[in-house]
């Protein structure tokens, strides 16, 4: 033992005159730099860079897409804004019936949930283009109110979720304060439950309006006669009409990131907004 | 009995009367028999282990917990009745919490207000008259427009008392109102407890500090393993108790470092 300790003192002076691990990894990231610029200059100096140009930022594709494009970014939102309407309006009443203390509308909710989450959402625009219109003969006086529907209430099985576990994430001292005020008990939930359950699950809601924007690309399933209604549709039409390869593609592409990158920085902004720091 | 709740204190009687009470949550019998009355104007204080069963004692009075069996009279209305409207009783019984339990998303000022225009359907300006008459006088009559995660924990409790009181209560449960605070913010709280006391509202009061218990409760209560073991006077029961486990409890909670060899064990 004793001889051990009085070895180890040795072992760590001669560790002093090797590489340390720190000075390794500086050395390692280095050296990294070197190989990643390298491949850079190379990539630059082999390229095409006029056929790049060609390829991604055609001019006349260009002059054919950016018109429209206004239009079809402002439809998007409005079918994104409608559905989420929809969405948040049934998937709050989903959660509550899942926290109901009646069986049957447990039931009826989670058999809702686990059918829409379960199947694609391209399916149910079929449905609403197609099926519905035919079995019930009717016809959508909106194609908002249409798409909104078909949107919506596949969102609403995952809104529902996350609403309901917000209600949950609740504490449940809040519940008590309210009811031991005499506060009933559907006063407790629009006065102190809901409003803070929203604020928790804002930031998954803001993930659902995303993956609804996005969502708004399957339009064209209801097959309407019109085009170039949203976005997507009008870069899948840019690209079988008009010269310039990804051009169309990467311009819709930049337009869809405009909108939802600032949708993080209008949350966060919500999240001030609502002005309190969780719970205390 | 289906009689509403009495929008003033019960004439005569007792505030609160309790008999029989059983309290089982599944197989843990939490409260095995209890009876209990507190009059106008009493301060009660139950004191004992924790798992005695104070805090469920508590929380039967205004049902925030279902007793199993056994009555709980407030203010003269059977509580326990499946056909007396609970919300009604409750706005006439204050609670306030181990937690404090303010309402995050509000400011002090509409916390105060919430119930009175909800429950007791007062205007806008009277509610707030009251409340900021209720705020002043827990000493944050300044912070009406703060939040409450701005506030300490000691403030925060005594906005939680100007809650309470801004419905006019006849009755204020207190469930451990400084077991939750720093060691220097649980004097303010008690202050504004022991001034309530001296107005003369009836409290019952669920705590761990014995010298507040000693001074301001007119009757202390000691609970042991879901009964009522030992009652009287405040300074009867912490100063001179009968019971040996009541002795044994306060050994533990005056002198937290004593070992106590016949009772360690319970702990």
């Amino acid at each position: 033992m004793s001889t051990e300790r009085t070895d180890a003192r040795p072992a760590l002076v001669a560790g002093r005159a090797r590489m340390s691990p720190r000075r390794r990894g500086q050395i390692s990231r280095g050296v990294q730099y070197v190989v990643i610029v390298a491949v850079l200059v190379a990539l630059a100096l082999m390229a095409d860079w006029g056929q790049l140009g060609e390829t991604f930022f055609n001019r006349g594709a260009i002059e054919y897409v950016a018109p429209k494009l206004p239009r079809a970014a402002l439809n998007t939102i409005t079918y994104t804004a409608a559905a989420f309407a929809f969405s948040i309006t049934l998937g709050t009443t989903l959660a509550l019936m899942k926290l109901s203390s009646v069986r049957f509308y447990r039931i009826v909710a989670t058999g809702y949930v686990e059918f829409f989450r379960g199947i694609p959402a391209l399916l149910v625009v079929f449905a609403f283009g197609y099926a519905i219109p035919t079995a019930f003969q009717i016809r959508f006086e909106s194609i908002v109110l249409q798409i909104a529907l078909a949107l919506g209430s596949v969102s609403a099985a995952y809104t529902a979720e996350t609403i309901r576990a917000g209600i949950q994430a609740v504490p449940k001292g809040q519940i008590e304060a309210a009811r031991s005020l005499g506060l009933s008990s559907g006063a407790t939930l629009r006065l102190v439950t809901i409003p803070q359950a929203f604020r928790i699950v804002l930031p998954p809601l803001t993930n659902e309006v995303v993956l609804l924007l996005k969502d708004t690309s399957l339009v064209f399933g209801l097959a309407l006669a019109v085009g170039d209604l949203e976005l997507t549709m009008v870069g899948r039409k840019a690209l079988s009409q008009a010269e310039g390869g990804l051009t169309a593609i990467v311009l819709v592409g930049l337009v869809y990131l405009l909108i939802t990158i600032p949708l993080s920085s209008l949350t966060r902004w919500l999240e001030r907004k609502t002005g309190y720091k969780g719970h205390v | 009995m289906s009689a509403p709740a009495p929008s003033a204190p019960a004439p005569a009687g007792p505030v609160v009367r309790i008999s029989g009470l059983h309290k089982s949550f599944g197989e843990r019998e939490v409260l095995t028999g209890v009876d209990l009355d507190v009059a106008q104007g009493e301060v009660v204080c139950i004191i004992g282990a924790s798992g005695s069963g104070k805090s469920t004692l508590l929380r039967c009075v205004n049902l925030l917990e279902q007793p199993t069996s056994g009555t709980v009279e407030v203010l003269g209305v059977e509580v326990t009745d499946p056909d007396v409207d609970i919300d009604r009783v409750r706005a006439h019984v204050g609670m306030v919490f181990q937690q404090f339990n303010l309402f995050p998303h509000r400011s002090v000022l509409d916390n105060c207000t919430l119930a009175q225009r909800q429950v007791l359907k007062r205007s806008k300006a009277e509610a707030e008259a009251i409340a900021r008459k209720n705020l002043a006088h827990v000493g944050l009559a300044d912070r009406a427009d703060s939040m409450p995660a701005q506030l300490s924990g000691g403030q925060q409790q005594r906005v939680a008392i100007a809650r309470a009181l801004s419905m006019d209560p006849a009755l204020l449960l207190f469930d451990e109102p400084t077991s939750a605070l720093d060691p220097e913010l649980v004097g303010e709280v008690l202050t504004v407890m022991r001034e309530l006391a001296d107005e003369g509202m009836t409290m019952l009061v669920v705590t761990h500090e014995m010298a507040f218990a000693r001074e301001v409760a007119d009757r202390v209560i000691f609970l042991d393993a879901g009964v009522i073991l030992e009652e009287g006077p405040a300074d009867q029961v912490i100063g001179n108790p009968r019971e040996e486990r009541t002795r044994s409890f306060l050994r533990r909670v005056l002198d937290p470092t004593h070992v106590d060899e016949v009772t360690g064990t319970d702990a």
